[in-house]
């Protein structure tokens, strides 16, 4: 006798459970040997990092003792995991960063590379925690606070992050602390006003560096975007990616804003080849649908396919890709509204708040309309591109 | 140049804070078949190419590409990798004895994250196992998050496992396997149907409601003695389990076969006259009787629900009599919740004239909607 399932969490399992039926039974293909030695079976992005690595690597395998050398190669690894959108690099980090967090006093450097890579892994209250352990230690490490300040915004708590990016004025270069504080008083009633303050003092000098350049510019874009200067932001995002190529975040942000401004068929032309990652090739599954593209249905089985894999796996980190897949790609409005709102309790970047509004008028909850409003007008968040939004 | 460094990686995370854009993390796939008879396991195993290239460096021209060539030429590496994380041993009669994995071919296959080398192999373990023990430590002391999807096919039977660095070893039963374990789960479907099945509940209530009282010449009056009440009790259970065990056994094993919809209607008819009897009654002394015979209905409902459960491939004497102690179950929670609330209040005239006759009306009411619904087919629980 099945357990009866109601409500949104049944629509959200059966969707799931239908569009991974045809993918499920072709991931149990029969294996086979390949015909020629020159097929090539995997491409391996992260190699010439991992070539340039193994020194390290074995550096640390030979002296244990040495923090420097571990703390460096941890940090390579959640910079490749990041960066290849490959979370076993991730985990990689881990057992390197292991014997140094479990002494007595941890180095600060050790419990910060701790709280990034929990951060990555959406344990954002543990993340917190250790920074605040980090702080402790070294009140003027600027990443410290950066990444505190990013981890409160996420998750809505303005004016906590906005402390936090005001103590990196102390403890970084103004340009990193502007650009922080612009974000967060962006998302909370002063968007005109931090949108022009930081355009003035953005700078494309290339001296600065090429990550801190893209970080600014996609700032930008949001708010621009949020302003209702799509064309700006477009600008803005593209300068960024031509900045940080490889960014994966970047490539996701563009993507989406193109989906916004109904030009699907760029999305296909940024992102063609990059079904590897999976942020990236829902986008491409969602560009696909709109334009009836031949290779649609393909990305929205081997999407359903890795969601179904990572659920199995006991995932519960990637309620927003879901939430959007199965408002865009699945047509489930109730199991998107679920999923939604589920992301909505722990993160409220943009793209968070656009996808429960979306989700909530496609699944005509009043409810839901209503809660979300609230907290618009609770924390004064303003963005134009919001269905009901006035101009 | 060092701080600057450092500095970028809290740049980079801020931009992408609320998106880990990956899903899957590593997994292998790990298969084996045991034979119905003789020694040799037979194995599949699934391992990401990426994770063998992480550990391995299968990328013998450092281009970014892993070729068939190039898993072809680190075969016995990979192979030496696997197995050095594999320990497999096998327990029978009394013995214990290591089976060593060979690798018999190598493969590959499309998983939904990118391609695996499938390593086929066989493992002699020099007697006939009853029980295995698998030790798994593939990737554990490089990637704490790795896991390992065990699936063991032995005697028709399918167990899966999870492997994980903090539950890396398994022992499974492969003599008989998971018989305790389904026995335990017909045991909580019998419970569960009991519970979720009004319509019995009902019928017991019908039969439980007058145990405590006596019929006289001005209607229901007090029984004295608990014993009495208890062995009343114990008389209407023991007929409504004979018979209903009966029935649900030749159904289940085939000998006899009625209409769903027939049997369906017959207990709500059954459990009317129940509530009727309470009301107006004809039979006191020996409502066993009635009991037993209205118990031969709902043997029939059972054995609807035992199908629908799905009994191929299981031991059916394993499933009725887990099925049947776990309506047992149900039936004596039933009992033991009732009983001694009705027996102290046996005295009171809200108990023989109000609650009995107004239970028994409710019942009545419930039974003729369900009898009306289901014989005209619809559906009403």
């Amino acid at each position: 006798m099945s357990r009866r399932c109601t409500g949104r969490s049944c629509a959200f399992a059966r969707t799931i459970a239908c569009l991974t039926l045809a993918a499920a039974t072709a991931a149990l293909a029969t294996p086979y040997v390949p015909q020629a030695d020159a097929v090539v079976l995997e491409h391996v992005p992260a190699r010439s990092a991992l070539e340039r690595l193994s020194p390290l690597r074995a550096a640390v395998a030979a002296r244990p003792q040495d923090a420097g050398a571990a703390l460096e190669l941890a940090q390579e690894f959640i910079e490749i995991g990041r960066r290849e959108g490959d979370p076993r690099f991730v985990a990689y980090a881990e057992p390197v960063l292991a014997p140094w967090l479990s002494r007595a006093h941890p180095p600060e450097r050790a419990l910060l590379l701790q709280a990034t890579a929990l951060q990555y892994l959406h344990q954002f209250d543990a993340a917190l925690a250790l920074l605040d352990r980090a702080l402790a230690l070294a009140p003027l490490d600027g990443q410290a606070w950066l990444t505190q300040a990013a981890l409160l915004e996420l998750r809505g708590d303005y004016p906590a992050a906005r402390r936090a990016c005001a103590r990196l004025t102390r403890a970084a270069d103004a340009l990193v602390a502007l650009t922080c504080l612009a974000s967060v008083d962006g998302r909370s009633g002063a968007l005109a006003a931090s949108y022009a303050s930081l355009r003035q003092v953005a700078s494309t000098d290339p001296r600065l560096p090429a990550e801190v350049r893209s970080w600014t510019l996609t700032v930008l874009a949001d708010m621009a975007e949020r302003l209702g200067e799509g064309a700006t932001a477009e600008t803005d995002l593209r300068a960024a990616l031509a900045a940080t190529p490889d960014d994966p975040y970047v490539s996701a942000a563009l993507a989406d804003l193109l989906l916004a401004r109904g030009r699907a068929q760029d999305v296909l032309t940024l992102l063609a080849g990059k079904e590897a990652q999976d942020g990236l090739l829902l986008r491409l599954a969602v560009a696909g649908k709109r334009c009836g593209d031949g290779a649609a249905a393909r990305w929205a089985a081997m999407y359903a396919a890795r969601m179904r894999e990572a659920r199995r796996d006991g995932d519960v980190t990637h309620v927003r890709e879901q939430a959007l897949f199965l408002l865009e790609v699945a047509d489930d409005p109730q199991a998107a509204l679920a999923a939604a709102a589920a992301n909505f309790r722990t993160q409220r970047e943009p793209i968070d708040v656009r996808l429960y509004v979306k989700a909530a008028e496609r699944a005509h909850s009043t409810a839901d309309r209503g809660a979300v409003a609230a907290w618009i007008a609770a924390a004064r968040y303003e963005d134009r591109a919001l269905p009901g939004a006035g101009g | 140049m060092k701080r600057a460094r450092r500095f970028l990686l809290g740049l980079l995370f801020m931009l992408g804070s609320g998106a880990a854009l990956a899903h899957k993390p590593s997994d292998s796939y790990l298969t084996l078949t045991v034979p119905d008879s003789g020694t040799v396991l037979e194995g599949r195993w699934d391992i990401a190419l990426r994770d063998l290239d992480f550990v391995l460096g299968l990328d013998a021209n450092h281009d970014g590409d892993i070729t068939w060539g190039e898993l072809r030429a680190a075969r016995a590496r990979v192979a030496a990798y696997a197995f050095a994380h594999l320990k497999l041993e096998a327990v029978g009669h009394g013995d214990r004895s290591a089976c060593a994995p060979e690798l018999t071919q190598l493969q590959v296959d499309e998983h939904v994250d990118g391609h695996y080398a499938v390593l086929r192999f066989r493992a002699d373990c020099t007697l006939a196992p009853q029980e295995l023990a698998v030790r798994y430590s593939l990737l554990f002391d490089v990637d704490p998050t790795h896991r390992g999807l065990l699936e063991v096919s032995a005697a028709g039977h399918e167990q899966a496992e999870v492997l994980s660095r903090e539950s890396a070893v398994v022992g499974l039963n492969l003599a008989s396997p998971g018989r305790w374990q389904q026995f335990r789960d017909f045991l909580g479907e019998g419970i569960w149907h009991i519970w979720k099945g009004y319509d019995h509940i009902l019928f017991l209530l019908t039969l439980l409601f007058p145990a405590v009282v006596l019929r006289g010449r001005r209607g229901w009056e007090a029984r004295e003695s608990l014993r009495d009440a208890v062995l009343d009790v114990l008389k209407v259970v023991t007929a409504f389990t004979l018979a209903h065990s009966l029935t649900l056994s030749l159904a289940v094993l085939g000998v006899l076969h009625l209409p769903a919809r027939w049997v369906e209607s017959a207990i709500a008819v059954t459990v009317l006259l129940g509530a009727l009897n309470n009301l107006r009654p004809v039979i006191v002394d020996r409502r066993w009787v009635v009991a037993f015979a209205f118990g031969l209905v709902h043997g029939f409902g059972f054995a609807s629900v035992l199908a629908d459960l799905g009994l191929r491939g299981t031991n059916l004497a394993l499933a009725l009599v887990g099925f049947n102690c776990g309506v047992e179950v149900g039936q004596m929670a039933i009992v033991l919740a009732i009983l001694p609330p009705a027996f102290l209040l046996r005295h009171t005239r809200l108990y023989r004239q109000a609650f009995m006759p107004a239970g028994s009306i409710a019942i009545g009411v419930a039974a003729s909607c369900w009898l009306v619904a289901r014989l005209s087919g619809a559906s009403l629980g």
